[in-house]
């Protein structure tokens, strides 16, 4: 357990360093966020070299980033060029939204696709199951950004009963999770159907039939336990995806969360606020990696943490 | 009670009497004529065997007395009667009813036969508060019992073990101990002892052989292993394509085989002390499937001996002494019996 934490800890941390080096190089190699953002503003080529030799950017690249790197170790990510304030919390400000955000996609996803991916197993090749895999199908090739506005249309415009955008009120989050769960709810019914229906073949099953147990239970203790453990893995790796992927659709419904700050600092060049974020969305993928494994160590038997 | 069908058993002392078993399975668009026209009657507290090549059907007939076969199978005019309740006229509450307490299965690989995430004690205490309604320290205290019954040393320190940290043959005897939970009048064994290796395999066949006489069980066992079958059962069916091709007690079958088939799978063991000079000797060709019901022997085309009758017209199992064949070479062609 000790070796497994220890292993898993030094894991972490070159995921996180590697994503930190990579989003460094490749910010700061794409131009200068000091010239981008003050030539907009109208500023002369003296005032642009003084600010940047102020904020250290006349430096060469590599030294730049061990500075960088060493800051960071020590907490430090650097001031915000946009706003002049510590990137930290800036980003740590807005983490809870894009938390409330994912949380909420992942019920949503859990609680519609556990029970479609179950009903389409029970019953295959109904015309039920084929409508639930079709669905799914569609669910899963869709883009987020067609998903988005077609709710907007429906459920603000027309219906008008959700807020568009924003973070207002508790309703605010509604479209924007759905939009968000559209992929990951197809994905695992998909995926759970396809287990249930090998596990029902599986000889287990049979024998818990022919120790009389009733349909109910075989389903729920033999079948859908099983099925469970695949999807498991899934839904942490998905967790993952829409704590860090979720720029789209906190772009399209305003949303407040870590995605939009991240847009926002890379449009405007602000590379120390766009560090940070990414950095944050690492850590965090990192942490429910760790979690899922953990969890499916104590639900399948089988797997030892070690 | 399991609702009861009426059927007038065949003897006082019969427990299951199968008659006319066929089963086909419909899949793509092909039918496949799994079982066709087996029947066999099975006393109280005796044995039978069922031994055939793989895909003679003998896990069919297990199968369809359980009732568990495949949605894709079709079972046609039978009588599959338990103590003269025809189970294949009884509802699924009915039919659950008798899965289990009255008759139970143990199947081949007890490497995939429990549930990965249940323990041992979580799968009898399940098994006993369906069949028993024991539950805590009752259901405890029974476990242990049952466990102890089928040879499982210590164990009180095995029930709070997962399946994949148990021994294959220790597998194989807790399936067992699950199966007896719910006192059955007869038992199901289909391959209990294929997957396992030479030694655990005796150990096994002697702890069903113990618990047919403690337990007053019926026994089917099912292998493609002849010698398997005769240490254990009474009386021995050979199936070949679907139909039982010979029916005898076990002696009868080993030492007096009157059926090509049984003769060629006699010929086909391998002899532990046997000279090894002399190669095993294979069946000639394969055994095809089966897509319409048989109007000749099946076992024709592989035949040694076959006569043009033999592929012609199928041969009716006849009794000679309490030793069934149905073979046209052993019943002889006189016109008559040609149905
Ligand atoms: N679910 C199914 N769907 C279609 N065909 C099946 C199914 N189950 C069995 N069959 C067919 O029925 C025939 C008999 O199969 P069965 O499993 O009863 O043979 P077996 O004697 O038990 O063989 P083995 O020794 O390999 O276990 C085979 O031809 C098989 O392909
Ligand atoms: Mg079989």
């Amino acid at each position: 357990m000790a070796r497994f934490l220890a292993r898993r800890l030094i894991l972490a941390f070159v995921v996180v360093f590697a994503v930190a080096s990579l989003t460094f190089f490749a910010l700061n190699l794409s131009g200068d966020p000091i010239s981008n953002a003050l030539s907009d503003a109208g500023a002369s080529e003296e005032q642009i070299a003084a600010v940047r030799h102020q904020m250290g950017y006349d430096r060469p690249i590599i030294v730049r980033y061990a500075d960088f790197i060493f800051s960071a170790g020590r907490g430090d990510f650097g001031r915000s060029i946009f706003y002049g304030e510590e990137t930290l919390p800036l980003v740590v400000a807005r983490f809870p939204y894009t938390m409330i955000l994912a949380g909420v996609a992942m019920l949503i996803t859990v609680l519609v696709a556990i029970p479609l991916g179950i009903l389409a197993a029970t019953f295959p090749d109904s015309l039920l199951d084929r409508t639930i895999v079709t669905l799914a199908a569609l669910g899963q090739s869709v883009p987020i950004f067609v998903v988005g506005p077609i709710l907007i249309l429906i459920f603000s415009v027309h219906l008008a009963i959700l807020p568009v955008s924003g973070a207002e009120s508790l309703w605010s989050v509604v479209l924007p999770a759905v939009t968000l769960s559209f992929y990951p709810m197809a994905r695992i019914t998909r995926l759970l159907r396809a287990s249930m229906l090998e596990v029902t073949g599986s000889e287990y099953v049979l024998t818990a039939r022919a120790r009389g147990f009733s349909e109910f239970r075989v389903v729920l203790r033999y079948i859908s336990n099983n099925a469970l453990l695949p999807v498991l893995t899934v839904l942490g790796l998905q967790l993952g995806n829409l704590l860090g992927g979720a720029v789209i659709v906190e772009t399209v419904f305003a949303w407040p969360g870590i995605g939009s700050l991240t847009r926002d600092a890379l449009i405007n060049s602000d590379f120390p606020l766009a560090q940070a974020a990414v950095i944050v969305i690492a850590i965090a993928v990192v942490v429910v990696n760790f979690l899922t494994d953990v969890v499916y160590a104590l639900v399948d038997p089988r797997i030892r943490l070690s | 009670m399991a609702e009861s069908v009426p059927v007038a058993p065949q003897d006082a002392a019969s427990l299951l009497s199968v008659r006319d078993l066929s089963v086909c399975f419909h899949a793509k668009g092909e039918t496949v004529h799994a079982v066709n026209g087996v029947s066999f009657d099975l006393a109280r507290g005796e044995a039978i065997g069922i031994v055939g090549e793989s895909g003679s059907g003998k896990s069919t007939v297990a199968l369809a007395i359980m009732q568990l076969l495949a949605p894709a199978a079709e079972i046609s005019g039978s009588h599959v009667t338990l103590e003269g309740r025809d189970l294949l006229a009884m509802n699924p509450r009915a039919m659950r009813q008798v899965r289990g307490r009255e008759i139970a299965l143990v199947f081949q690989d007890p490497m995939t036969a429990l549930n990965p995430v249940l323990t041992v004690g979580q799968h009898m205490q399940e098994a006993l508060y369906l069949h028993e309604g024991l539950k805590g320290q009752a259901a405890f205290i029974r476990s242990v019992e049952l466990l102890n019954l089928v040879g499982i040393a210590a164990p009180e320190s095995r029930l709070s073990a997962y399946p994949h940290q148990l021994s294959g043959g220790m597998r194989q005897r807790v399936m067992i101990a699950l199966a007896v939970s719910g006192n059955p009048k007869l038992l199901i064994a289909d391959e209990p002892t294929t997957a396992l290796d030479v030694t655990i395999q005796a150990q096994i066949l002697q702890l069903l052989a113990r618990l047919r006489d403690e337990l007053d069980m019926s026994i089917i066992l099912v292998s493609h292993d002849l010698g398997v079958v005769a240490s254990l059962s009474d009386r021995v069916l050979v199936m070949y394509g679907g139909t039982v091709v010979e029916d005898a007690t076990a002696e009868q079958v080993l030492l007096y085989p009157k059926h090509p088939y049984t003769s060629a799978l006699i010929a086909a063991r391998p002899e532990i002390d046997g000279d090894r000079d002399v190669p095993l000797r294979a069946i000639p060709g394969a055994a095809g499937r089966q897509c319409e019901p048989p109007s000749s022997c099946s076992f024709a085309p592989r035949c040694p001996e076959c006569m043009d009758v033999c592929s012609q017209s199928l041969p009716p199992l006849l009794f000679v002494n309490g030793h069934g064949t149905a073979c046209w070479k052993v019943s002889g062609i006189d016109g008559e019996r040609i149905p």
